[in-house]
């Protein structure tokens, strides 16, 4: 069986930025993604997920090393002084 | 006075959120409520509207959004020179202000009904029109900060925002709908839309309340200043409602309702489009506001007052 391997990028961020993220993969021509809802705390207080503007969303994507910098420098260079933001990346191979 | 029961709902779900209770509503439930609100007030509207003649209501409308262009460049000289916010949250409170809110209008029903007073059914096409120029009107004054970024998200962006969001898109298709099926043709599902009414409002009264529970403690921080501006600005927008009522010769009913809906701030449809429109802005001072100060004192001291002096007048 042959594995492929990926970074997966994980961004954290206000459930209000799902579809200004959405459109900085389809610029960088990232075509799959996973979005969940998700709730907790960080440097910006609690996010209780109560309802829509305290509620945060993990976004997943899998890609090379290349698109993930990108991606990374876009959404730091436009969102991260004014909204929460957290980006992560790791490496993952694809099994099946 | 004796205070309506729904009230009661909102008081109870601050209690919960101040003694920490694990009582939480789904948010699915909240969705669900929000959703049914919206439609039950844009189907009754429809239904009254189908009685008038739409053109007769243009000249009327435009009065009362010129107003509400006029309440938000009230506010922010108030809060940028009196209270001495920065330019970027001046502007997103000032629109918070200019807009209105649904639950706020509907609680004033409410009261009408009590009282067994009557009004212009077409006032809830006000309740549609004014939610969206305080809005833009606060984007602009945003944007005519001196070091305002030219990353900021587009117009066209921010008229979606608006436009799409589920409230004008519910009131709208909730009016269009009760405007065709008329007074016959919305008998049927009345008991949905009509009888529950009430009992739905109560339930996302308890919701409302454990939202502004934990809003009034993260605002704690933020000074006095505000806390007045949140008391004084809607009286002020209610002082300018009735004037605009009697201007526009409304029943005792109906300028109630509008002076409630000048009174009232946004919460739901401002604050989504400010985070998008002006990211600079602070979003805790703004909904702290309008949430955790505006929203009860609408409901506990406003829209009695606004009805008693209604009431003294005519």
């Amino acid at each position: 069986m042959q594995v492929k391997s990926f970074r997966l990028v994980t961004v954290f961020c206000e459930a209000i930025l799902e579809s200004l993220v959405i459109t900085e993969l389809d610029e960088l021509g990232i075509v799959s993604y996973t979005v969940s809802d998700c709730r907790g705390r960080g440097t910006r207080g609690v996010r209780s997920g109560a309802w829509s503007l305290s509620s945060n969303i993990r976004i997943e994507v899998m890609c090379d090393e290349e698109v993930s910098e990108r991606l990374a420098s876009a959404l730091t260079q436009k969102y991260d002084k004014d909204y929460g933001l957290l980006i992560v990346a790791s490496n993952v191979d694809i099994l099946n | 006075m004796v205070l309506d029961p729904i009230v009661l709902f909102f008081l109870l779900g601050v209690i919960a959120g101040i003694v920490k209770s694990d009582l939480k509503m789904p948010s699915a439930l909240y969705e669900a409520l929000s959703i049914f609100l919206l439609l039950a007030i844009g189907l009754k509207g429809g239904v009254e509207l189908s009685k008038y003649n739409i053109l007769e209501l243009l000249p009327s409308s435009l009065v009362v959004i010129l107003v509400g262009v006029i309440i938000p460049l009230i506010a922010f000289p108030i809060l940028k020179f009196v209270g001495k916010l920065n330019h970027f949250d001046s502007a997103s409170i000032a629109a918070h202000y200019g807009s209105v809110s649904v639950v706020t209008y509907s609680v004033a029903l409410a009261a009408l009904a009590e009282r067994g007073m009557t009004h212009e059914g077409y006032i809830v096409i006000y309740l549609v029109l004014l939610e969206m120029p305080a809005i833009i009107v606060g984007v602009a004054l945003a944007r005519m900060a001196p070091n305002s970024s030219k990353k900021a998200a587009g117009w066209g962006k921010l008229m979606h925002e608006v436009f799409s969001g589920k409230s004008i898109l519910l009131l709208t298709g909730g009016l269009v709908i009760g405007w065709i099926a008329g007074e016959k043709g919305f008998a049927p599902i009345e008991p949905m839309f009509g009888g529950l009414f009430k009992g739905a409002l109560a339930l996302f009264l308890l919701e409302m309340g454990l939202v502004a529970a934990s809003r009034v403690a993260a605002f704690r921080s933020y000074g006095i200043f505000l806390v007045v501006f949140a008391m004084v600005m809607p009286l002020i927008s209610a002082a300018i409602g009735i004037f605009t009522g009697l201007m526009l010769s409304l029943s005792p009913g109906g300028i109630a309702l509008l002076a409630t809906l000048y009174a009232s701030a946004s919460y739901i449809a401002a604050p989504a489009a400010m985070r998008i429109a002006v990211p600079k802005a602070n979003p805790s001072l703004s909904i702290g506001a309008s949430l955790g100060v505006t929203f009860p004192f609408n409901l506990f001291v406003g829209i009695p007052l606004y009805f008693a002096i209604v009431e003294r007048f005519s």
